[in-house]
């Protein structure tokens, strides 16, 4: 097919998800396949494309004070809900005052300085802060906390058991069809939407699969189209990468991307010295688990902030290149020396088995660390055990960590590593504590100047890489399957698609 | 007879209560809870995370929690479930219908399939058709279902294209009528295929076991003196007395039936109550996991009594007061 072909009305996508999500409302959860069903019946203020600069959605033009404290977005006159109510200013009101703010898991980080959203008329909306946003607009798109929900639907009733977080009433381009618990999530086309000609296709429809094989399978017998991201393993993409009619494609330029890496139990000995956690970076053979676990995709982590996050990264921090010997006597230094058997001291490494990767990893780790005479025994849980031993309880000494690195690094950053979030559940579950750091954070936050912020960013991955709360093992960025004859996926930040603009040759 | 029955019938209700207060308890002896889940790895502020399990009762003593929740099921009410935010009666009705369309189809084709081969086998001990049928459901019964399941896509679906991979419909098109039963029908031959498979060798290796022994008695040597067909003789007399303990078996896998199949229906995409029961598990969704042991135990309570009453009019010999 020629590339620039005209854009063609009419078909159906459907999407294949490996679970069925617990709800539609994408205020209330951060799994890829809410977001992705939200992206296209919800919109937001703004939208970010890949270099994350942001574009208009309902509002049509935005003005931020110099001081970075008042945002005011002029919206657009012609959105409507999908049940024929008009969209106005009063819907961004109640969004972000009551729902994104109250409700939403990262609605305290984002929106905690918010003293509220002001709506002079039904087509201007002001949000006022008490401390600057610098970050502010890369918060605002559907994903996380960006979207946009219907104050005549939710005011008044209990938000979290509307009927409308099953039956969502957006402003997007499709409109909620219908939901078979554990089998599929129609979408139909909104001919109402507020941007003439969008969207192309009639129907997308989410199918769950739960097994990968079986995914790939639809895939290739085109019973699905498209493979999202999270439900893929990197290596799972080699064997698509060959076949004609399928496309891969990762997120690259400025993304959310995956960062992989060991926790460790900064609370208490042998982790809580400083050199025990350097030892333990230098005596993992990272080369080993690229080659081996991750087949040579992604890229090797060097610290805090995930390498596919464009300009934000700073390769300049303290490396820890796979050097046994150094890991000995640093080992030597904090007071643990070789024992009986060659063994300075046991530890155990808690990881669960929802991930191929991290039951790799975890043998090589075992074998790493025996060569420096640390013995470790695996623990091996599902996921929920895993959680309440690890994030909830602390009860671990080493742990497998994951998490999507970004929009904003600060703002990453300070949820992973500042010490006020090492409660219980929280992400600084390794107790990482550096008073340097948690002043640092708290600056960079609310820092109006670009340039000063950056440098701030780079200073801070420097000051965490050094301290190894944990050791950053791979940065990985997120593919995408889907057949080839779809045309017009955006590579929008979150690796999640927006599918107002997707088309599917006849 | 009657007297019986409702004996038997009224002992459900104290059973169904010993099973949800075991589970109850067990379930909520596992580590973790839904909170985790709901908020995810993401993070949220211990506050939110407090008004999450107060909103869902979890900050209540179990004892309590145990009582509210056999009040509500006393009046068939099994609560909401903390994943879906949906009733449970209303989840586990609509993976039910499902389950039991494929656990019907792939238990008519075992049973008929197996007692079929078993008296085949059992004719002629130690031939080559016995050989034969005890090798097809011995490598049937050793594969595991989401490998044979695979190789039956590959092959099928696949390489053939006579069965769609996955699903119970066609998402793309949404047939409906005898158009949609056609389209059902499509989607649940690889499932069921793969499933009977392995409860085969089950049926095989009882019906023909069972024959043999059944084979030896005098009315058989009986009715083959007086001149009776073979085929008279294996299927009229002998079969009759031999299927007394495929009857206990099938009893037992009906009951088991409501659970669902969830390796099947996860490699077959089939939206039924086992991978209901599996997600639920996983997210510790209390109501449903509680929910659903309770509609599996009392569905194998009543299987029970079925096979019970079943014997007595097989076998005249037996008798209940």
């Amino acid at each position: 097919m020629a590339a620039g072909a005209a854009p063609r009305r009419g078909g159906t996508i459907v999407v294949a998800m490996g679970a069925d999500p617990p709800t539609l409302n994408p205020q209330f959860t951060t799994l890829p396949y809410t977001w992705m069903i939200a992206m296209s019946v919800y919109s937001s203020l703004i939208r970010l494309d890949p270099a994350m600069t942001p574009h208009p959605d309902l509002a049509e033009s935005w003005a931020i004070s110099p001081d970075l404290r008042r945002f005011t977005f002029k919206l657009v006159r012609n959105a409507r809900w999908h049940d024929g109510t008009p969209f106005t200013s009063a819907d961004v009101k109640f969004s972000f005052e009551e729902i994104a703010r109250k409700l939403n898991p990262s609605g305290s980080q984002v929106f905690g300085d918010l003293l509220g959203v002001d709506a002079p008329d039904p087509y201007t909306a002001v949000f006022r802060f008490s401390q600057p946003q610098p970050a502010l607009l890369l918060y605002l798109d559907v994903p996380l906390t960006g979207a946009v929900l219907p104050k005549h639907v939710y005011a008044g009733t209990d938000i979290r058991q509307n009927p409308a977080n099953a039956k969502p009433i957006g402003t997007g381009p499709f409109r909620f069809g219908q939901w078979t618990r554990g089998t599929s999530v129609t979408l139909e086309r909104n001919p109402e939407y507020f941007r003439p000609g969008r969207p192309y296709l009639d129907r997308a429809v989410f199918q769950v699969v739960r097994d990968p094989a079986a995914r790939d399978v639809a895939l290739e017998n085109h019973d699905v189209d498209f493979i999202i991201g999270y439900d893929l393993a990197l290596y799972d993409t080699i064997p698509l990468r060959m076949r004609k009619d399928t496309r891969v494609v990762f997120t690259v330029d400025r993304a959310i991307s995956g960062q992989w890496w060991i926790g460790l139990n900064n609370a208490k000995p042998p982790f809580k010295d400083v050199r025990v956690r350097q030892a333990v970076a230098y005596a993992i053979n990272q080369q080993l688990i690229w080659q081996r676990v991750f087949f040579g995709l992604g890229k090797i982590a060097t610290g805090p902030i995930s390498q596919y996050l464009g300009p934000q990264y700073t390769r300049d921090v303290t490396k820890f290149a796979y050097d046994p010997q150094k890991a000995a006597q640093l080992l030597d230094a904090a007071g643990y020396p070789r024992g009986a058997g060659g063994v300075r001291f046991r530890t155990r490494f808690t990881f669960d088995g929802t991930s191929a990767e991290f039951s790799r990893i975890a043998d090589l780790l075992k074998v790493n660390l025996a060569a420096v005479g640390i013995e470790v025994d695996l623990e091996s849980f599902d996921f929920n055990t895993w959680f309440d031993r690890v994030y909830v309880k602390h009860d671990y000494d080493m742990a497998r960590g994951r998490h999507l690195s970004g929009p904003d690094a600060v703002t990453s950053m300070r949820i992973e590593y500042d010490s006020k979030n090492s409660g219980p559940s929280q992400r600084n579950f390794y107790a990482y504590q550096n008073p340097d750091v948690d002043r640092l954070l708290a600056a960079a936050a609310v820092e109006p100047d670009p340039a000063k912020r950056l440098e701030m960013t780079h200073r801070l991955q420097a000051l965490i890489a050094g301290d190894v709360p944990v050791v950053f093992l791979m940065d990985t960025p997120q593919p995408n399957a889907y057949r080839s004859a779809f045309q017009g996926l955006d590579n929008n930040p979150y690796g999640a698609q927006r599918l107002e603009n997707v088309w599917v040759a006849a | 007879m009657a007297r019986y029955i409702a004996r038997r019938l009224l002992l459900i209700v104290p059973l169904a209560c010993a099973v949800v207060v075991v589970n109850f308890v067990i379930v909520h002896l596992a580590p973790g809870d839904p909170v985790n889940i709901l908020v995810g790895e993401y993070g949220a502020t211990p506050q939110f995370q407090a008004e999450l399990r107060h909103r869902y009762g979890l900050d209540r003593p179990l004892v309590t929690q145990l009582g509210i929740y056999l009040q509500h099921a006393a009046r068939g009410d099994l609560g909401y479930s903390l994943y879906f935010n949906e009733s449970v009666v209303g989840l586990i009705a609509s993976r039910l219908p499902a389950t039991l369309l494929l656990m019907t189809s792939q238990l008519a084709i075992a049973l008929g399939l197996g007692v079929t081969l078993g008296v085949a086998a059992a004719r002629r001990p130690y031939s080559l058709t016995d050989n034969c049928a005890s090798v097809v459901a011995l490598v049937g019964y050793s594969m595991p279902v989401f490998w044979s399941g695979l190789l039956l896509i590959l092959l099928l679906s696949t390489t053939l294209g006579w069965f769609p991979s996955g699903g119970m419909t066609t998402v793309r098109t949404a047939a409906t009528g005898l158009a949609g039963a056609e389209d059902v029908l499509r989607h649940l031959v690889l499932p069921a295929i793969t499933l009977a498979l392995v409860n085969l060798a089950l049926y095989v290796r009882l019906t023909r076991a069972s024959m043999l022994e059944v084979l030896t008695f005098d009315y058989v040597r009986t009715a083959r003196a007086k001149g009776l067909a073979d085929r008279a003789v294996l299927v009229r007399h002998a079969l009759r007395n031999a299927l007394l303990p495929v009857v206990t078996v099938t009893g037992v896998d009906l009951g088991r039936m409501v659970g669902g199949a969830v390796l099947t229906e996860t490699v077959f995409a089939w939206p039924g109550v086992g991978t209901l029961m599996y997600t639920a598990l996983q997210t510790r969704d209390y109501p449903v996991i509680v929910g659903s042991f309770m509609l599996v135990s009392v569905a194998v309570l009543l299987a029970n009594l079925l096979v019970d009453i079943l014997y007595a009019v097989l076998d005249p010999r037996i008798q209940y007061r």
